[in-house]
């Protein structure tokens, strides 16, 4: 087995696209970082009194240094239309920002995504002037369009493995609407005490997203935060997963 | 002060960290958790992070761990992690063969795999993979032969 090989077989993989997903959230990582920061200062001052015969304590968990957040996780602000190529899979609420992931009419592998942000989560992006769209400021931020839909608020629309991406952003980007107020119904509820983020739709299959990365689902749980919850709390989480027939709009029990 | 370097830094690394954790996982959905992961230790590791000689490697490091890490985990292989995008079939040659090669690769163990994508796919030297994964650069070479091996036999490829 030379370098060679190994090149020439893994190389039909060197072209690979990752395709556009909302799972990654760097806001996320620092607020899930700075809980992870308070309790290990919490749990150090702890041994330190426990070495110094000062317990018992009352601990309580840092608060959460988020900024304000202005979507509702449970009602559904935006849409996209079935354009340039594309039609909407997957909408995903969230307090900072409302996503929307498209999967293309070819059935390969291009794909786009609509990000769109509450007021004052992000700043203005830098970018090339363009005519507004539907009366809105926009922008091209290389291939992607960026339409600021409030004061202050602005909406991204990327498209990626097309010969004539900014046109279809483009395409996309107007035929968004952003008053659509879309109360999500869920067919299940669940008892927990965390707290909800957002619920993430892909035709239909719903699942309730929490603050510390962990998404239910009728199928079961997931998402990153999984390792970092105790077993016993996903497991009670899993369990607690009741059908709403019909499907309600307050999921937590 | 911190945060914004972070965030700067993140934002700009994020295109090849979700890259290399597609590579590794297989589907968007656990590469984007694998990344997840990654970022997060990273915050809580910012400052000496920020003080290594390679922050690239460095955080490569974490994110080839946190991928390690969760295969390691029994429920996230039953529940979650063992999900691999299926194969596409569509009529392009070269994306098929894409797929057929990201499918083989998949069926490979995890640590076959992280070798296998950070020398051909990042094009890391031997030891530095060594490195990212904290073992020795003999046990990279024998991973690397037995992952081609095993590569080649999923692929039906005899030379």
């Amino acid at each position: 087995m030379s370098e060679e090989d190994g090149a020439r077989l893994l190389g039909p993989l060197r072209d690979t696209d990752v395709p556009a997903s909302d799972g990654v959230s760097v806001a996320r990582a620092i607020r899930s970082g700075k809980r992870t920061k308070a309790l290990r200062v919490m749990a150090a001052g702890a041994f330190v009194l426990i070495i110094a015969g000062v317990l018992p304590l009352v601990v309580r968990h840092a608060p959460d240094p988020v900024a304000a957040r202005t979507f509702d996780p449970l009602v559904r602000t935006v849409s996209v239309g079935s354009v340039a190529g594309f039609r909407p899979l997957t909408y995903v609420t969230g307090r900072e920002r409302q996503l929307v992931l498209l999967t293309p009419d070819s059935k390969s592998y291009e794909s786009a995504h609509v990000m769109v942000n509450a007021p004052g989560a992000q700043g203005a992006p830098s970018g090339e002037p363009m005519p507004d769209i539907n009366g809105r400021r926009a922008l091209w931020t290389g291939t992607n369009v960026a339409v600021e839909w409030q004061h202050d608020a602005w909406a991204f629309v990327e498209v990626q493995g097309f010969p004539d991406d900014r046109d279809r952003a483009r395409l996309l980007a107007e035929s968004l609407r952003f008053d659509e107020h879309v109360q999500i119904k869920v067919p299940f509820t669940v008892e927990t005490s965390w707290q909800l983020d957002g619920v993430r739709d892909t035709d239909g299959i719903i699942e309730l997203v929490f603050a510390n990365d962990v998404r239910v689902g009728r199928s079961g749980v997931s998402g990153p935060g999984l390792g970092r919850v105790p077993r016993t709390e996903l497991d009670a989480l899993e369990k607690s997963v009741r059908p709403a027939d019909p499907p309600v709009t307050d999921p937590l029990r | 002060m911190a945060d914004n370097e972070y965030t700067e830094y993140v934002t700009a690394a994020l295109p090849w960290l979700r890259r290399t954790a597609y590579l590794l996982c297989g589907d968007v959905h656990g590469a984007d958790d694998v990344v997840q992961v990654a970022i997060t230790r990273l915050y809580t590791n910012w400052r000496k992070a920020r003080a290594a000689d390679n922050l690239d490697a460095y955080v490569r490091a974490i994110l080839v761990r946190a991928f390690l890490n969760e295969r390691r985990r029994p429920w996230s292989r039953v529940r979650l992690f063992d999900r691999v995008d299926d194969l596409h079939t569509v009529a392009n040659p070269d994306f098929e063969t894409r797929e057929e090669v990201r499918v083989a690769l998949m069926r490979l163990t995890p640590g076959q795999r992280a070798v296998l994508v950070l020398r051909f796919l990042s094009d890391l030297p031997v030891a530095e993979v060594a490195r990212a994964l904290r073992c020795s650069e003999g046990t990279v070479k024998s991973q690397t032969s037995a992952g081609l091996t095993a590569l080649r036999a999923q692929l039906g490829v005899t030379q």
